[in-house]
């Protein structure tokens, strides 16, 4: 572990020198959750990959602003956060018409399984965005309260709030759509 | 429901969009190695400065006018806004600006046009308008600001503006920009 750490920071200290090879490293480790966060936020998978990669063009733009003494996951993943606010933001002014399902179908199962999936699927997509954001960096990324709250820019107690609000939230909209029924069968 | 299974379920629907789509992420290090290694290389201040006095006379005097003429036009530009703002400001402006109130003024000239508003960090980023009470193209709108980042843009006749002459910041995201402004300490 602490020498993946200190090869983390060989790797960002010769990427601040122009050392693209080394960056493109640092995508490679990263790229899943980074992706991650885009999807779980934006639940649109064009946007998602639009949204992961200006993130770590936008992060190497500005690698000089990131204090190695600071966790760099962090500082990346409130780079993709915003990113998602930003998009979802100009979404909101300038709407688009949905081809469809914005996540697509996966392949084929049990019906039962694929309707809980379906039916949980689109209870997230329903979330709030304030809800969704701490909800997905918190059992996507494995993050602390205190680590979202950092990357959001939000106090910790409101995280905490959230990620409650947006459980209790999704709860009842699957206790509404019988999940738990059709789940027992 | 229990807990548990609430908490399993998401994290597992999470991972499973993740890998239903993971594909689309294929080659991502390759493609940004590649866009980055194809931009033309940074040049430093010192090197921008170098490079003016060693290039040919003709291109000097070409890069002096251009400057020169930019800076001519903003400074003209700056003066204009500045006296027109100043007979829109009451007669005691330290009070609409000071820290006493917080009140920040934003203000946006647009001659012409129909509905300008102001959408922010501040507002939610619901939309507020400004108001051109005596139709003289410059709209405005006082809001009070706690000390902090604040981030805005102008909506003018429907159309996002971010770029306010007046901010202190911009951010960028797909080609559209926000303003910035601080009060009472920067970046904090």
């Amino acid at each position: 572990m602490q020498n993946r750490v200190v090869d983390e920071v060989s790797l960002l200290r010769r990427s601040l020198h122009g050392d693209s090879e080394a960056w493109g490293e640092i995508v490679r480790r990263y790229k899943e959750a980074v992706f991650g966060i885009a999807l779980g936020i934006l639940r649109h998978h064009a946007d998602a990959e639009d949204a992961t990669h200006d993130a770590f063009i936008r992060a190497y733009d500005n690698l000089r602003r990131y204090k190695l003494e600071k966790k760099f996951s962090t500082w990346l993943f409130a780079i993709v956060a915003n990113i998602c606010k930003n998009k979802l933001r100009y979404h909101r002014y300038h709407p688009v018409v949905s081809a469809g399902h914005q996540i697509e179908e996966m392949a084929p199962g049990f019906a039962v399984i694929i309707e809980l999936e379906e039916r949980l699927r689109d209870a997230l997509t329903e979330l709030p965005v304030q809800y969704r954001a701490p909800l997905v960096l918190h059992y996507w990324n494995d993050l602390t309260y205190k680590e979202i709250a950092e990357i959001l820019s939000t106090p910790e107690g409101t995280i905490k709030t959230h990620i409650h609000r947006a459980k209790v939230a999704l709860k009842q909209k699957l206790d509404q759509r019988e999940v738990i029924k059709d789940a027992s069968r | 429901m229990r807990r548990d299974d609430l908490d399993r379920m998401i994290a597992e629907q999470l991972a499973n969009d993740v890998q239903a789509q993971i594909f689309r992420i294929d080659g991502l290090e390759d493609r940004i190695v590649t866009e980055i290694s194809n931009r033309l290389p940074r040049q430093s201040g010192w090197e921008r400065v170098k490079e003016f006095f060693t290039a040919p006379r003709k291109r000097r005097i070409n890069d002096l006018l251009i400057v020169g003429t930019t800076a001519v036009i903003f400074f003209i530009f700056g003066m204009a806004l500045g006296n027109r703002l100043a007979e829109r400001l009451p007669s005691k402006p330290a009070i609409l600006t000071g820290v006493e109130q917080n009140g920040i003024i934003f203000a946006l000239l647009a001659p012409g046009a129909r509905e300008i508003q102001i959408a922010g960090t501040f507002t939610n980023w619901e939309k507020i308008p400004l108001v051109d009470a005596d139709g003289d193209g410059i709209w405005m709108i006082n809001v009070e600001l706690a000390p902090g980042r604040h981030e805005y843009a102008f909506i003018v006749d429907g159309r996002w503006f971010g770029k306010d002459p007046m901010a202190d910041d911009f951010v960028r995201s797909f080609g559209y920009y926000n303003s910035v402004r601080y009060i009472g300490t920067r970046g904090g």
